[in-house]
């Protein structure tokens, strides 16, 4: 008997279609898939055989491995919402021209996997400057930036003063009206607030905390990704089958993929090592058939 | 199937359960690799 929220909380999946249900006719068993699992309900990752609704159900291009697939839903997809559906910035696929004001755009967390999707988007959506705030993993995140059109890192290492002069002089005089704080806490949305004029607008990601404390004078909003499954189902179709495209294309890659050894065993270590802070720049995924047990069915 | 059920702490339990069924709308995918997320553990 399991206790209630205890559960399967795996929510990446990548695999084959085993089944399909009625109405759906995309898919067929044994086609190579990626899918973001409905967060909370039965039929998680973490098991030999998992649930998905079709509309957060991709093909997994030739290109990409079963282990990329497992990177992408849930983070790339809470990206999307953010810039997209929240911060309304141009979408990827009609980007802000070049002749057009630049927009600057601060990722909190930029290397993280949330903050390495965002910042593929933003560069997709030619948004410019970006302001990245990293820290230990910041080259990998680097990488993607165009100093020539303003991108800079900022290193959080170095203190919120730091940070906030940091992000003020990345932007050169222009006002930020827009963050993506793929942090909020630790001072993330108080450091982007203080140099945020009003109606600035940093959307955050840690639904159920309190964001009493986040300054008054900018707006907030709090990206929750469930919302590909509730009343954004029509956007997380949409972004879904545009990530496979852009893995497909090679211009949206996966979070670099550390497998823990032991199958679904290797479960509770990825989780320990999310837990205490271990993770850097990496996305721990599991491979099910070395369960101890596993193939029965 | 095997099946991972997070407790807190986090603390992982692998136990039996029936493959599920797809309802409408719905695939039911044989899981190659899962990945994890920050949300997946609780206290």
């Amino acid at each position: 008997m399991t206790k209630k929220g205890e559960l399967n909380q795996g929510d990446d999946i990548s695999g084959t279609i085993h089944e399909v249900g009625e109405g759906v006719s995309e898919f067929k068993k044994g086609d190579r898939v990626f899918a973001f699992h409905q967060m909370l309900a039965p039929g998680g990752s973490y098991a030999e055989y998992a649930v998905a609704w079709a509309h957060t159900t991709a093909f997994l291009p030739e290109n990409a491995s079963f282990q990329e697939g497992a990177a992408l839903p849930l983070a790339s997809l809470t990206s999307a919402l953010g810039l997209y559906s929240r911060l309304r910035l141009p979408q990827p696929w009609l980007p802000r021209k070049d002749d057009e004001k630049p927009i600057p755009l601060v990722i909190y967390g930029a290397s993280s996997s949330i903050g390495y999707y965002a910042t593929q988007f933003a560069v997709r959506s030619n948004i410019h400057p970006i302001i990245g705030v990293a820290g230990r993993a910041r080259s990998h995140v680097e990488k993607l930036l165009d100093p020539s059109k303003g991108d800079t890192i900022v290193d959080y290492r170095d203190g919120d003063e730091a940070v906030q002069k940091g992000i003020k002089d990345a932007l050169k005089g222009a006002e930020l009206y827009h963050c993506f704080d793929g942090v909020s806490e630790k001072g993330s949305y108080q450091n982007v607030a203080a140099v945020m004029p009003e109606n600035g607008h940093i959307t955050l990601v840690l639904p159920g905390k309190d964001f009493s404390d986040c300054p008054k004078h900018v707006k907030q909003s709090i990206t929750m990704v469930g919302d590909v499954h509730n009343d954004h189902k029509d956007f997380g179709s949409v972004f879904f089958r545009y990530i496979a495209k852009g893995v497909e294309e090679g211009w949206f890659k996966a979070q670099p993929q550390e497998e823990i050894a032991g199958g679904l065993n290797g479960v509770e270590e990825g989780l320990a090592n999310l837990k205490s802070g271990k993770a850097s720049a990496v996305k721990y995924v599991f491979k099910v058939a070395d369960t101890p047990g596993a193939g029965k069915d | 199937m095997k099946e991972a059920i997070i407790r807190a702490g986090p603390k992982v339990e692998i136990v039996d359960s029936p493959v599920p069924k797809a309802e409408k709308g719905q695939v039911v995918i044989k899981v190659v690799y899962s990945g994890s997320n920050p949300k997946d553990w609780y206290d």
